[in-house]
């Protein structure tokens, strides 16, 4: 299409992505886009960035072999890149760095986000400060609730966060909030979105901001195992933490790619948020992608017991991943992801994200069909300290405390009816 | 010819002004609804843009999203929306819009939909965040089915980007005055009049301006230089406030009249 021969950086993957937005927004991509490609040819920027990762953030992040999970699991080596260890406790801010010094280049003053879990509202809320800009975050009633802790921090950061009461009340209809202020306040307003989700060019300025996880790991599992993993994988819902992970990889095909989404109380029933696997091709936020939908294009509501899973599209990327077969997506359940993250939390001394534990509940299947020999790299995206009470109110609702649950009927081979993929 | 392209002529060969009144499909009941667009008729309205309800309508404010979320409760769907239509039409020949967003329309299937769309009388489509480039198939298919395809430009979208709107738009074009969604104020002034002679010099496709008219005065300063006003928000939060009311199509019909410059 002559359209997209003009990008500057394309804006579709395979069949995935493109820019389905109001007019109204249009100039302010088309402006994003030229900045961007100017950017990411410019050495000053990116030294600027990697400067910001080293100092601020904290990167690089250690690649950590989980010695007692491995012998628990009884197969491959399982590394795990410790994304928790970033300034803020999750991935999500090497995607806040980069973008609020695009919003810097780009002269606005004001910051917007969305927000799921908190994690990203707080990593925004963070690099606002840290600049001294104005920022307002939309997050879902329910997600606030669920994630007060988070609520609490952004406050502390100076950032004023927006309670969507429309919809589900979760991650979507914070995004659909934060476009519409986009929208009436285009000249001085930056929106620094959270996932490779939207509209172009967000997609690839959040993967770009996220490879490097990849960079990262595949020079630590070169140094520590003089070879490449057998396996990554990473949790999926809008999906920045996995292609940031994946995207090193891409063209190693020796490295199997495995993402992970949430099966909330299983994908036989129709409180879940498994996308790629339930998922059907439509148009949602910007973007033609997969996403739970009913006969009608009326968006599905979604369930996970992690906030930060809880949204019915998926990145486009992803997306064509899935469908050249390059990678490969399953899904954990609730039960699955808790089991998980109490399992590390015993095994390990670490408290993963609720979201990072649905990659762990894969993991553990994947290394128990593995040789001892293999070797599999977990993103370990964020720390669960801000899931505490989500994971303990989980228990106590299900009969277990902490302390007996690993013992528990989600501890050894979970029946649960997260696919295998 | 298409109903839209032929009222549009018509007014403007009278030197008159176009007013659309935009409603919220099944809102509050269809009974309400299809009595409501006689009644428009009869008032002087020109067109009528029936929203079609979306779980996420991000170009619009709160009030038409409460408007979608009471008709979705109620089940609507696309294709009932064509049936209604298409009943209707043996009583009007007002012409009439759908407006909606592009997920539904695209799972109804683009030749199913123009195809129903044609066979049912419905005269348009505006569909809010479908740009022209992203679907050139969608808007060859309604070309050759004579059914109008109205497309939005904006405050801040620059002349490159207006010509290949004005070539892919038909009825007339959606000028949006100001950065914002539907149910914002209207800031109408001397930068408006700039705008819209500009797009003039482009294009003989007549031109509406949408979001933010609310009052009178609005449609009236904005008719000085536009072909005719949109006004939704007002009219859907009208009805909203006068549900239960036995004779709402009437009073609506005299709300809207109000309005008419």
């Amino acid at each position: 299409m002559k359209a997209q021969a003009e990008k500057q950086i394309p804006g579709y993957f395979g069949d995935f992505g493109g820019q389905y937005v109001p007019e109204m927004i249009m100039p302010a991509l088309q402006q994003l886009e030229s900045e961007y490609a100017s950017a990411r040819r410019d050495p000053g920027f990116q030294e600027q960035y990697e400067s910001y990762l080293k100092e601020y953030d904290g990167r690089p992040t250690p690649l950590t072999f989980a010695a007692r999970l491995t012998e628990a699991w009884g197969g491959a080596k399982v590394y795990l890149k410790r994304e928790d260890l970033n300034h803020t406790g999750a991935h999500k801010i090497n995607n806040t760095v980069g973008q609020i010094l695009l919003a810097r280049r780009m002269g606005k003053v004001r910051i917007i986000a969305e927000t799921g879990a908190g994690q990203h509202g707080v990593a925004t809320a963070t690099v606002a400060a840290l600049f001294g800009m104005e920022c307002v975050v939309y997050m879902g009633e329910e997600d606030m609730e669920r994630q007060s802790l988070n609520v609490f921090r952004m406050g502390l950061l100076a950032a004023e966060v927006v309670p969507v009461e429309s919809g589900s009340r979760t991650l979507k209809d914070a995004i659909n909030e934060a476009f519409r202020d986009w929208v009436a306040n285009l000249r001085n307003t930056y929106y620094i979105f959270g996932s490779t989700v939207g509209p172009h060019p967000y997609p690839t300025i959040v993967r770009d901001f996220q490879r490097v996880i990849g960079r990262e790991a595949k020079q630590q599992i070169l140094a520590k195992e003089g070879r490449l993993p057998d396996l990554c994988i990473a949790c999926v819902n809008g999906g920045s933490n996995a292609i940031g992970l994946f995207h090193e990889f891409l063209n190693d095909p020796e490295v199997g790619l495995v993402g992970v989404e949430a099966a909330g109380d299983g994908i036989d029933t129709p409180r879940h948020a498994a996308t790629l696997t339930l998922g059907t091709r439509g148009v949602f936020h910007g973007s033609h992608m997969y996403l739970l939908q009913d006969d009608d294009g009326q968006v599905h509501p979604t369930h996970s017991i992690s906030a930060g899973l809880d949204y019915p599209g998926v990145g486009p990327e992803h997306c064509h991943l899935k469908d050249s077969g390059r990678a490969r997506y399953g899904c954990a359940t609730d039960r699955e992801a808790v089991a998980a993250f109490q399992e590390l939390a015993r095994l390990e001394g670490i408290l993963p994200a609720l979201e990072s534990a649905h990659a762990l509940a894969q993991a553990k299947k994947e290394a128990a069909r593995m040789g001892r020999d293999g070797i599999i790299i977990v993103n370990l995206s964020g720390r669960g300290d801000k899931d505490c009470r989500q994971v303990s109110r989980y228990l106590e609702s299900h009969g277990q405390n902490s302390a007996e649950s690993t013992r528990g009927p989600d501890g050894a081979e979970s029946p649960g009816a997260g696919g295998g993929v | 010819m298409n109903r839209l392209v032929q009222r549009m002529k018509k007014l403007k060969g009278k030197g008159d002004k176009a007013f659309i009144a935009y409603i919220m499909a099944a809102e509050p009941s269809w009974e309400a609804v299809l009595s409501i667009i006689l009644e428009l008729e009869r008032v002087g309205v020109s067109a009528v843009e029936l929203g079609v309800p979306f779980s996420d309508p991000i170009a619009d404010g709160p009030v038409i999203q409460a408007a979608a979320n009471r008709a979705l409760a109620r089940g609507v769907t696309l294709n009932e929306i064509f049936d209604r239509i298409g009943a209707i039409r043996e009583q009007t020949d007002l012409p009439i819009l759908l407006m909606g967003y592009w997920n539904m329309f695209l799972k109804y299937g683009r030749e199913r939909c123009i195809e129903t769309a044609h066979s049912a009388g419905v005269d348009g489509f505006i569909i809010a965040d479908l740009p022209p480039e992203a679907d050139p198939v969608f808007f060859q298919l309604a070309r050759d089915r004579d059914v109008c395809t109205v497309l939005l430009a904006a405050e801040l979208t620059p002349e490159d980007r207006l010509k290949r709107i004005i070539a892919a738009t038909s009825g007339f074009l959606y000028y949006v005055p100001q950065a914002g969604i539907t149910g914002l104020e209207l800031k109408a002034g001397e930068a408006v009049e700039q705008r819209i002679r500009l797009i003039r010099s482009l294009t003989d496709t007549p031109i509406c301006i949408g979001i933010g008219v609310k009052t009178r005065e609005d449609a009236q300063k904005l008719g000085r230089y536009a072909d005719g006003v949109i006004v939704g928000t007002r009219i859907v939060e009208f009805m909203h406030n006068q549900e239960g009311k036995p004779d709402l199509p009437q009073r609506t019909a005299r709300f809207v009249a109000e309005l008419i410059p």
